[in-house]
């Protein structure tokens, strides 16, 4: 399975583009930083994508909705957040997941491992 | 005439004896010898008077049980071994929402089913056994608030009759919603507040990241770096003084440094709107930003420069916004390689998260920035004090 074209979820412009630029000088093809459901949601539309790094609390919303389309679609994603595991809502539960703030090389073997997985 | 039955008149004449006689020794009219007649009239008043006197402690205790029973501010009843209500006092059926005789003579399943079925096989447990269960934890319904999940903290004591056998039990019940929802805030808040401080790490982590991306020297990282810390810790500590609910426009661009001088080249008129928290985080990073360029590039870095700051409230159907206008005036030409790098695209994308727009353009009198954030509150009504220096 191919691991390039990754989904970025983050509500947060300055934390988005440090995670972009982390994932762009390690070769990925990064979509976003979308920063709200909808925008997410746009993105997974129209793009092919190889797997998604997802915030969990977009301000006033949180990412389920996106979640569950990934899951359908059978795309392995990253939740990575400031939340730790028994403060997410249930329906992240058994998600992989990355506590903020991220080391950038742990965040790229963890996506590489998530697109082996999924193969 | 009298009713009395004749054992108590024969036990008042017998008292009466006795008190004459006590009298009479008192008054040492009789002689050294008594009567062993006498003596044992002397014995019955002791033993009168010791029954007595039993008999009014106990009666103080009863009352004091009793008194404990209806007045302690925790529920209590006793149940036989049917598991029917025999005794049960106001807390309790208050907490039921049940008048405590409604209880009586009825089984537990009867007057709360639902709580009732789920402790059934514990209680008749506990009457086989006669081991006591303390600390059982309970929830659910009653009719005194329906629709409302409530918890409580159990006690129950077996009631020992004749040869020890087992006749009832003792129930104490102590309402805890109170405390667990406590409990569950106090959870809630310590995740949220981890999840603010990792979140806030991590923006340290992207400000430290992108500010040695456009640092050409350890001195320009360092300035902009601290300057970029500054404003976020100023932004936490004028947000912690309202709970973190938001802060007032003018209180955002007071707490910026380089718009905090006393000099007449800064102007900044708009009313007093609020803005919720995220909202004002963002903005006042974004204000920074701003200045920062005004001061190192901008209007602000030649003594004629100027700096106009407006803002006003904006309605719509799409509901309310906050519409500000930074114009710079007077300062150099600005240079191309100003208009790019960490700051620019901060100042213009980083307020999207919270719906805002920032447009920039690049005057031949200066930079002008026009932001526009929606306000999603209702702190903003049209008669709230107007603000300008």
């Amino acid at each position: 399975m191919r691991c390039k074209h990754i989904l970025l979820v983050e509500d947060d412009y300055l934390i988005g583009l440090n995670i972009q630029q982390t994932l762009t000088s390690a070769g990925f093809d990064v979509s976003g930083p979308a920063m709200n459901v909808a925008a997410g949601m746009e993105l997974i539309t129209e793009n092919k994508l190889d797997a998604a790094v997802l915030d969990v609390n977009l301000g006033d919303q949180f990412s389920e909705e996106i979640v569950l389309r990934l899951m359908d679609l059978k795309i392995p994603y990253l939740l990575l957040t400031g939340y730790d595991r028994e403060n997410l809502p249930d329906i992240f539960a058994g998600a992989p997941l990355m506590e903020k703030p991220f080391d950038g090389n742990e965040l790229i073997s963890t996506i590489q491992e998530l697109c082996k997985q999924n193969r | 005439m009298t009713d009395k039955p004749s054992r108590e008149i024969e036990l008042e004449k017998r008292l009466r004896e006795a008190e004459e006689i006590l009298d009479a020794l008192r008054n040492q009219k009789v002689d050294a010898v008594i009567g062993t007649n006498q003596l044992a009239m002397l014995r019955l008043k002791e033993v009168e008077d010791k029954l007595h006197e039993q008999m009014q402690i106990a009666d103080n205790r009863l009352k004091e049980i009793e008194t404990i029973y209806r007045n302690v501010p925790v529920g209590l009843c006793v149940i036989d071994r049917g598991l029917r209500f025999t005794r049960v006092n106001e807390h309790l059926a208050k907490m039921n929402g049940i008048p405590a005789e409604e209880h009586l003579g009825r089984k537990i399943t009867e007057v709360l089913p639902k709580l009732a079925q789920d402790i059934e096989p514990d209680l008749r447990q506990l009457i086989e056994t006669g081991k006591p269960r303390m600390n059982v934890e309970l929830n659910g319904q009653t009719p005194a608030q329906p629709g409302v999940e409530r918890y409580w903290l159990e006690h129950w004591l077996p009631l020992h009759g004749e040869q020890d056998r087992i006749i009832g039990i003792n129930v104490v019940i102590e309402e805890i919603t109170e405390r667990k929802k406590a409990q569950q805030t106090q959870r809630l808040l310590l995740g949220e507040l981890n999840h603010r401080i990792k979140n806030n790490i991590a923006t340290i982590q992207a400000i430290a990241d992108q500010t040695l991306q456009q640092s050409g020297s350890p001195a320009e990282f360092v300035e902009g770096f601290k300057g970029r810390l500054q404003i976020l810790a100023r932004s936490h500590t004028l947000l912690t003084r309202s709970k973190w609910e938001g802060a007032y426009i003018d209180d955002i661009l007071k707490e910026q440094l380089i718009l905090n001088q006393k000099t007449d080249r800064i102007v900044f008129t708009g009313p007093r709107i609020f803005l919720a928290s995220q909202a004002a985080l963002h903005l006042a990073l974004v204000l920074h930003e701003l200045g920062t360029n005004a001061g190192k590039h901008g209007s602000l870095s030649v003594p004629a420069g100027r700096l106009q700051i407006n803002w006003d409230l904006q309605s719509d159907y799409h509901g309310s916004a906050m519409k500000l206008v930074w114009v710079e005036l007077g300062g150099p030409a600005i240079q191309e390689v100003h208009k790019q790098g960490f700051g620019m695209p901060l100042i213009e994308r980083s307020l999207k998260a919270v719906g805002g727009d920032t447009s920039i353009t690049f005057d031949p009198s200066g930079l002008r920035c026009e932001i526009t954030l929606p306000l999603l509150d209702d702190h903003n009504t049209p008669e709230k004090n107007s603000y300008s220096t």
